[in-house]
């Protein structure tokens, strides 16, 4: 899925971004970008159970 | 304790990249001079210095880490997510990823419920433009923050309520890195069905009873209602009670 941001909505360019939009659960996303994960072990549970809504 | 720049993102333009006008009443400029203004005590209570910049200075304050505050925004009002941006380019690239990984950690744990885009989305986000001006102003950590999606009715409702939570998480993130005290749990009442749920039972106690959330404005408070503010009131109520018990001196 893919999203067009608006105008001028975020970063530099007025040229509208065409990214990829699939937000992935924290704990989805560690799983996909592991080098991503921080060091603090007991922030990344809190995390994980936190953002699950 | 460290200087932290805290870029207000298009503020205050009016013309060309002014941001996302959002999909429910609230702007990402409004939103981000709010978040200041909510951060910016928490960041002092913490023992860190705040510096306000705006979108487009004449020049950067020195400064030991940065962030930039923005929100996104889509045509498609599905579209949600936290994200945040480092400049790989820049000799300070692994010390902010490090900053931007801890940020996001605290941001999940704070609660934010929209789920993650990957770091550096977008081009523009990891090629901030003043990511390199706060490096050459003395940041060795600096990062660009899209919080979630203004454009998203249910990110901008989280945000918005949550804006307590989401300063907390970027004075935890601070508090990671160049140490201080972090903040204590933010008590603010942050949802609607709350609100309405203390506004019915003092109802028929005080018909002017109102139970502000955190973000709105009132005639009568110059803070929003919490439970921390009670709190603080029922202590200074004790306070009152011991000068009842004490003798009043009237001069003569």
């Amino acid at each position: 899925m893919t999203h067009e941001a608006e105008p001028g909505a975020d970063g530099i360019d007025e040229v509208p971004d065409t990214v990829e939009i699939e937000p992935l659960s924290y704990e989805d996303f560690l799983a996909r970008f592991p080098e991503d994960r921080p060091e603090d072990e007991d922030l990344v549970r809190r995390a994980t159970e936190n953002s699950r809504g | 304790m460290a200087r932290v720049g805290c870029q207000l993102g298009h503020v205050p333009r009016t013309s060309g990249r002014t941001g996302t006008a959002g999909c429910c009443g609230e702007t990402e400029q409004e939103y981000v001079k709010r978040l200041f203004d909510t951060l910016e005590p928490k960041l002092r209570t913490s023992g860190h210095t705040p510096l306000k910049i705006l979108a487009d200075p004449s020049s950067y304050p020195a400064m030991d880490a940065f962030f930039a505050f923005h929100c996104d925004g889509s045509k498609d009002h599905s579209a949600r997510g936290c994200s945040f941006g480092f400049d790989d380019r820049l000799s300070s690239a692994a010390a902010s990823k490090k900053f931007g990984d801890r940020w996001r950690a605290e941001h999940n744990a704070a609660g934010y419920p929209g789920g993650n885009q990957r770091t550096n989305y977008t081009i523009d986000i990891n090629h901030y433009y003043a990511l390199d001006d706060a490096l050459a102003a003395g940041a060795g950590r600096g990062i660009c923050i899209e919080f979630g999606f203004l454009t998203n009715p249910d990110d901008n409702d989280w945000l918005i309520d949550n804006v307590g939570r989401v300063a907390d998480a970027l004075v935890r993130t601070v508090v990671a890195f160049f140490g201080g005290t972090p903040p204590e749990e933010d008590l603010s009442i942050v949802d609607h069905e709350t609100k309405q749920y203390f506004d019915n039972q003092f109802k028929d106690v005080d018909n002017a009873f109102s139970t502000v959330l955190r973000g709105d404005e009132s005639d009568h408070r110059t803070h929003p209602g919490n439970l921390q503010n009670i709190l603080d009131a029922i202590e200074t109520l004790q306070g009152d009670i011991k000068q009842i018990k004490q003798k009043l001196g009237i001069p003569g």
